[in-house]
């Protein structure tokens, strides 16, 4: 690996060409540049009739002989991962194997070591109380801005919707929309919000007695109403 | 807490202060860097393979960076070391940048400023006064007693003859100084002019069957770890009695 090419793994954006490739498979791209809880990552899946161990041998020979730090995990009948780390520029490329159908399905991963998060803070929602795991997935370019948050809340359904509200109201923003469906262990509270950069829908769902799942989507209007309205004027003055 | 025990401790124990974990190659590596690194020259490079044994090799990369002054002002240069289960270095698991004294060598009177950087880590420079700090609590060890005559008990120096050897960098002309405690030689030094940095060729501890090996060397070295901007965090030590105390 080139010091140019290092040195643009230290960017926000991951290229392409670093997701790793099994030969002779199509590749399909997932997403776009992507980034998890700030640490970017590009992502592919492939399919091939080689079985799990000659795909998991493949990498883990490739990475090793290139000097990279590489571990396998798995069984290598039903599934295996094999991962390398380059920690001189940060940068963890994997596969993740499992058998279906007869086939052998991967996924390539290449992720950035090193956090990047490049919202400000103030665009981040804090983290819910009772919060037993959150992941924040943002993806495209305007991955500061566009969001998606996954939260296991150690509350039943009623009171985590109470949390989510809450938190969303306190930053201003208004409930729109508010709708249930479903009962029982089948019980689902969508909310949708209207905040000053954009909606905000939120989907929750008790996964066990006192234990929700929570799914947050953040998006931003492609013209927000401020800028629209300072637009118009500037029209208007001309 | 010595500086030694600060630095190799954590990557492969290979402090001289616990000889129990310890790789006896690694702490003689230690050991001669500790010595100085007086005549090495701006850009020379010198990696070591450590044969520590099943499942114990390693590689060891020293490199001469860059020179300047330090804060006491004598002549001082940057010097990296990395450590890595791969000879190319591409993902080493530790990597460091001292500012050392030429005369002084690496310790605790020549080291002034210290970059660490743990595996994909960035890089932190310790706080001036953790430098501070620990280079008070480092010392040196007390050398091995040896005798340069063979007629009285305890080890002797017995220095050799100019042989080649074979390295992974082909034939080496090298000088073998041999420590030897009652016709049992405990360590085997190969010094040679070719090798940067340290001039060190091999380095064998028969007995045990542990040894280290020039691997690659070279005179182009360039910096790898970057110096860290002055606003990032730092480092900081803190003495181990108050961090043991317990909160009120």
């Amino acid at each position: 690996m080139g010091l140019g090419r290092a040195l643009f793994l230290l960017s926000l954006v991951l290229p392409l060409d670093l997701v790793p490739v099994y030969p002779g498979a199509i590749h399909t791209h997932l997403g776009d540049d992507l980034s998890l809880d700030g640490f970017s990552f590009r992502m592919a899946y492939f399919t091939t009739r080689d079985s799990i161990r000659i795909v998991a041998n493949h990498f883990f020979e490739e990475w090793k002989q290139q000097g990279y730090l590489t571990v396998v995990e798995g069984d290598f009948e039903g599934e295996a991962v094999v991962s390398a780390f380059s920690t001189r520029t940060a940068l963890q490329r994997a596969v993740v194997l499992r058998l279906q159908r007869g086939k052998t399905l991967g996924f390539s991963v290449v992720r950035q070591l090193r956090s990047h998060f490049s919202a400000a803070p103030a665009d981040r929602m804090p983290v819910l109380e009772h919060s037993l795991w959150t992941s924040d997935l943002a993806a495209g370019r305007a991955s500061a801005r566009d969001w998606q948050r996954t939260t296991i809340l150690e509350e039943g359904l009623l009171k985590a919707r109470d949390l989510a509200r809450q938190q969303l109201e306190r930053a201003g923003c208004a409930l729109v929309r508010q709708a249930k469906d479903g009962e029982g262990r089948r019980a689902r509270i969508s909310l949708e919000h209207r905040c000053a950069k954009g909606p905000v829908a939120t989907v929750l769902s008790e996964q066990e007695p006192g234990i929700t799942a929570l799914l947050q989507t953040h998006a931003t209007d492609p013209f927000p109403a401020e800028a629209s309205q300072k637009s118009r004027a500037a029209q208007a003055g001309k | 807490m010595t500086l030694r025990f600060l630095l190799w401790l954590p990557l492969l124990n290979a402090s001289l202060d616990a000889p129990s974990r310890s790789s006896p190659v690694e702490a003689a590596l230690v050991q001669s860097l500790e010595d100085g690194i007086g005549t090495a020259k701006l850009g020379d490079w010198v990696t070591y393979e450590m044969d520590g044994g099943p499942n114990r090799s390693a590689y060891w990369r020293l490199a001469v960076v860059e020179e300047q002054r330090d804060a006491l002002d004598r002549d001082a240069c940057w010097l990296e070391l990395e450590m890595g289960t791969d000879g190319n270095m591409v993902a080493p698991l530790f990597r460091m940048r001292a500012l050392v004294a030429r005369d002084a060598g690496f310790n605790g009177v020549g080291i002034t400023r210290l970059i660490v950087a743990y595996g994909a880590d960035s890089a932190h420079e310790l706080a001036a006064d953790a430098v501070r700090q620990l280079m008070t609590q480092s010392g040196h060890p007390p050398s091995l007693p040896a005798r340069t005559s063979p007629s009285t008990q305890g080890p002797v120096i017995r220095k050799g003859e100019p042989n080649r050897i074979l390295t992974a960098m082909g034939t080496i002309i090298a000088t073998p100084v041999e420590v030897i405690d009652r016709k049992v030689v405990l360590k085997r030094i190969w010094v040679s002019e070719e090798v940067p940095v340290l001039h060190l060729a091999k380095l064998e501890i028969p007995s045990i069957g542990q040894s280290m090996e020039v691997h690659r060397y070279g005179h182009d070295a360039k910096a790898q770890l970057p110096i860290p901007a002055r606003d990032q965090p730092q480092i900081r030590a803190e003495p181990l009695q108050r961090a043991a105390n317990p909160v009120p």
